[in-house]
């Protein structure tokens, strides 16, 4: 079996709240392990310690107790970070320099250099749709292009985690999909991912794992099926069915011994499905979405 | 909270351990920055009596130049009210802070012999007889200013150079001024003229007729540019003053007459 | 978008002990530091350049009664070189003190460590920075000063020369000796180490502060303190002396003053811009020593400020 990209065991963080013994239980007993080319989704309400695991897996903090290894290495140690890669909530690069230069500046901070970095930077550009703007400022991008940038600069080295916070906080609806796209994308190339979030849909869309953490401890764990499948339901959607063809089929549920209608009536689209299929009909804006 | 404080002992421990081992090398460095005259701090002690605390701290920050240029500037107003103590005291800021600075030294000295013992002759308040004492006693201060620019700076010619003129002007103190510019000649740069002033000095200082014999007729033998009219006059009154045999006279010099007439007038070589 | 595919599955099929990064990466630390000077640069600090042109233009046009030539040229470089040392001081406290919490408030900082980045790396280069910045501005504003001051001693010498020409019985070696006088306070090349000097204080300042930034709760805090110790480092040493003679003064008080002149940068030293711009000779083993004891410094610091940045949790 190959190494997990994220192995934590019995995680405890603790923060002194101030100079007298009191203290604040962040983290207390998280264990989870996020498999190599595995998409984990670590949901939570606000405060639950989702944002401290997370840190504790990039090396910006220490384990008050207990280990996090990053595919084998101890995630305090640098070396670790070769195969990381990191999107904050809502990132502010800097902002005086243009998308292509932070996409370099990045690069070059993770050890790459000359015509190699130079054609990452166009393909990473081109992957994340902002081609047009690499000369732009990102003063001037929108959040969604600073969400973009903010991932193609996390996967700059080709790391084979990519830890990614709330990545569609704040983006409208047609540019969290681009972004969820991209993470999918990332699931074909066979990176793992670890994603925090706390809109379930889109944890849902894209997890093969989930776990659920609650005032520091983790409180369900499993994949997406076992979370959230009732095997003995099943949905039919139909289209230009008639009263009497729905007579019929109610009366058939009737005969079936132990069987029982539990709905029906018109489904509804998501209402993200709504606006998307709204906007596409515009004519299609270069870079700015 | 256990951490904190090894941390912080830790970066206390560092920072003490290369102070001691910076501090030889530092304090080496500090007293050759000194002799050499790069570095003058002068005491923090003085500098706080002196100066307000925002002027100590310009100067303890580095401005040193900047606030003795500024209290130099601020001495202007005082010298055109003729308030000569409170440019004085200005100007002894600016001497503590730059005591290496020449041209601050003569000015200094310029405005206290000069224009304050000249000033008192305006004052109506006072007779004629407090007037000549009020600027003797301006004129001893300005040469005392000198004197005590010269301690700072031996090896400034200008400063010899000065202190000799305002001597030998000021006090018609010739022995003092023959003494300056024998200092003045010891060091670089002394202008040409100095050696004959000199000899001047010396034949006019009682005593050391002499010598001022001997150092002036060297200088007449030595190089046709030294045969000034006063050196002619001098020469021949030492002659006549030291009984030298005619036989031993220097030949050419200038005869009694435009000697006397000369001397009558009391007008030495002007540089 | 399917670009990533290829190289990602690449480096996938890589086993779990990847290349260790070298703790000092000189082209990591460049990034860091060229990222911090266009930062610098973009928030307008050339300005300030137009500033101290106005101050020199203002000083070459200034001449008080009485001021002699030497003097007047000396007060050009006098008046110059201190701005430049305010300049190359604030600069360097406040640039310093800022680049820390504002990476920290952008999440950059984050994206920044959690790149294979040690954290030495990354002190460095934002020092070295700042560095280069104070650097720049110290060639620009000496390059101003250089021109202004030539031209000066040009005009004002000639008008001096031609001045002195016409008084009675002045020969030509006199003339020369006063010539050499004026002269000496002009343009020569050990007016080079005055700004070099002024750089070297810098680079203590900014490590100092940096040293600072690592621990302190506010950026305010950090310019507050940096300030005040830059200032205690120009007289604790002779105050500790003055204490040491004056009173009897106790273990206590002598303990805590001994401890502050070894711990705080002793920043008098670097006051040898007025030696320098009086014209006193310079000597190039003086100012290697110079050079030596501000390596000691900004090493020192910036181990302490590694001590504390190392496992600093964000």
């Amino acid at each position: 079996m190959s190494t997990p990209a994220v192995k934590i065991e019995n995680l405890t963080k603790i923060f002194p709240l101030s100079l007298r013994k009191r203290y604040l239980v962040a983290v207390e007993q998280l264990s989870l392990t996020v498999g190599d080319g595995e998409v984990y989704g670590l949901i939570g309400p606000n405060g639950s310690g989702k944002s401290t695991t997370m840190k504790v897996v990039l090396g910006l903090m220490a384990p008050t107790k207990g280990t996090c290894r990053v595919f084998g290495n101890d995630s305090r140690d640098v070396v670790s970070r070769n195969q990381v890669g990191f999107l904050p909530e809502n990132p502010y690069f800097y902002k005086y320099l243009t998308g292509a230069e932070t996409l370099k500046f990045y690069g070059k901070l993770c050890g790459m250099k000359g015509p190699a970095l130079k054609e990452r930077v166009d393909e990473l550009l081109e992957m994340v749709d902002l081609t047009g703007a690499r000369d732009r400022r990102l003063g001037g991008y929108s959040k969604g292009m600073l969400q973009r940038i903010g991932l193609a600069q996390a996967v700059v080295q080709r790391p084979r985690l990519v830890v990614l916070d709330e990545p569609t906080a704040g983006v409208d609806p047609s540019g969290s999909r681009k972004i969820r796209d991209l993470v999918l994308q990332l699931k074909k190339d066979g990176t793992s991912v670890m994603l925090c979030s706390h809109l379930l849909e889109q944890v849902q869309e894209v997890c093969d794992r989930i776990g659920i953490i609650h005032q520091g401890r983790m409180v369900k764990e499993g994949s997406l099926k076992e979370l959230i499948a009732l095997e003995d339901q099943t949905e039919i959607v139909l289209k230009n069915g008639s009263e009497a063809l729905i007579e019929k089929i109610r009366s058939l549920i009737r005969e079936e011994q132990g069987a029982e209608l539990v709905t029906l009536g018109h489904p509804r689209t998501t209402l993200e499905r709504v606006f998307l299929e709204e906007t596409r009909q515009d004519a299609p804006k270069p870079a700015k979405d | 909270m256990k951490q904190l404080l090894k941390k912080a002992g830790l970066v206390i421990a560092i920072l003490m351990a290369g102070g001691l081992l910076r501090s030889p090398l530092e304090n080496r460095l500090e007293t050759r920055l000194v002799e050499t005259h790069l570095l003058f701090t002068p005491p923090a002690k003085n500098v706080l009596d002196v100066l307000g605390q925002e002027s100590a701290m310009a100067v303890l920050g580095g401005m040193r130049s900047v606030v003795a240029l500024y209290w130099q500037l601020m001495a202007i107003s005082d010298w055109e009210y003729q308030e000569w103590d409170d440019l004085a005291k200005k100007f002894e800021i600016a001497a503590l802070l730059t005591p290496r600075d020449t041209d601050m030294w003569i000015k200094y000295a310029w405005h206290i012999h000069t224009n304050a013992s000249a000033s008192v002759f305006d004052d109506a308040s006072m007779t004629e007889p407090q007037q000549y004492l009020a600027a003797d006693d301006y004129i001893e201060q300005g040469i005392g200013i000198l004197y005590r620019a010269v301690k700072q700076m031996p090896d400034s010619v200008d400063l010899q150079m000065d202190l000799a003129q305002v001597l030998r002007e000021k006090r018609q103190d010739y022995c003092g001024a023959a003494e300056a510019y024998k200092r003045a000649l010891e060091l670089e740069g002394h202008p040409a003229y100095t050696t004959r002033f000199y000899g001047y000095m010396l034949a006019k200082c009682p005593g050391r007729e002499r010598e001022a014999y001997e150092h002036l007729k060297m200088l007449w033998f030595e190089d046709e540019k030294h045969h000034m009219p006063s050196m002619r006059r001098d020469l021949a009154d030492l002659e006549v003053k030291l009984n030298v045999p005619e036989a031993l006279r220097i030949p050419g010099l200038e005869n009694q007459d435009e000697r006397f007439s000369r001397q009558r007038s009391g007008q030495p070589e002007v540089p | 978008m399917s670009d990533t595919t290829t190289s990602t599955a690449e480096s996938a099929g890589k086993d779990a002990s990847p290349v260790r990064p070298p703790l000092i990466s000189p082209s990591r630390i460049w990034s860091l530091a060229t990222v911090t000077f266009t930062q610098l640069l973009r928030m307008k600090v050339l300005y300030f350049m137009l500033i101290f042109g106005l101050i020199v233009a203002v000083i070459f046009n200034f001449n008080p009664s009485g001021q002699t030539v030497a003097q007047q040229l000396k007060s050009t470089k006098d008046v110059s070189f201190a701005v430049m040392n305010v300049f190359s001081m604030l600069f360097a406290i406040a640039s310093t003190a800022i680049l820390i919490p504002k990476d920290l408030e952008d999440r950059t900082l984050y994206t920044i460590l959690s790149k294979p980045v040690p954290r030495l790396d990354y002190l460095l280069g934002r020092l070295m920075g700042v560095l280069m910045v104070v650097g720049a501005c110290l060639i620009i504003m000496y390059a101003f000063l250089a021109l202004v001051l030539f031209v000066q001693e040009q005009i004002l010498v000639s008008a001096e020369l031609s001045r002195l020409r016409e008084q009675p019985q002045m020969d030509s070696e006199t003339l020369l000796n006063m010539e050499n006088d004026m002269r000496k306070q002009g343009l020569h090349w050990p007016l080079l180490y005055a700004p070099l000097a002024i750089f070297l204080k810098a680079c203590v300042v900014a490590a100092v502060t940096l040293f600072l930034s690592t621990f302190a709760s506010s950026t305010l805090f950090t310019i507050i303190v940096s300030a005040m110790l830059f200032l205690i480092g120009h007289f604790h040493k002779s105050t500790y002396e003055v204490l040491m003679e004056d009173t009897h003064a106790n273990a206590v008080v002598a303990l805590l003053g001994k401890l502050v002149v070894l711990a705080v940068p002793n920043f008098a030293l670097f006051n040898v811009v007025d030696g320098i711009a009086a014209a006193e000779p310079v000597d190039p083993m003086l100012m290697g020593q110079l050079f030596l004891v501000t390596a000691v410094y900004t090493v020192l610091y910036l181990l302490v400020a590694l001590i504390v940045f190392m496992d600093k949790e964000f």
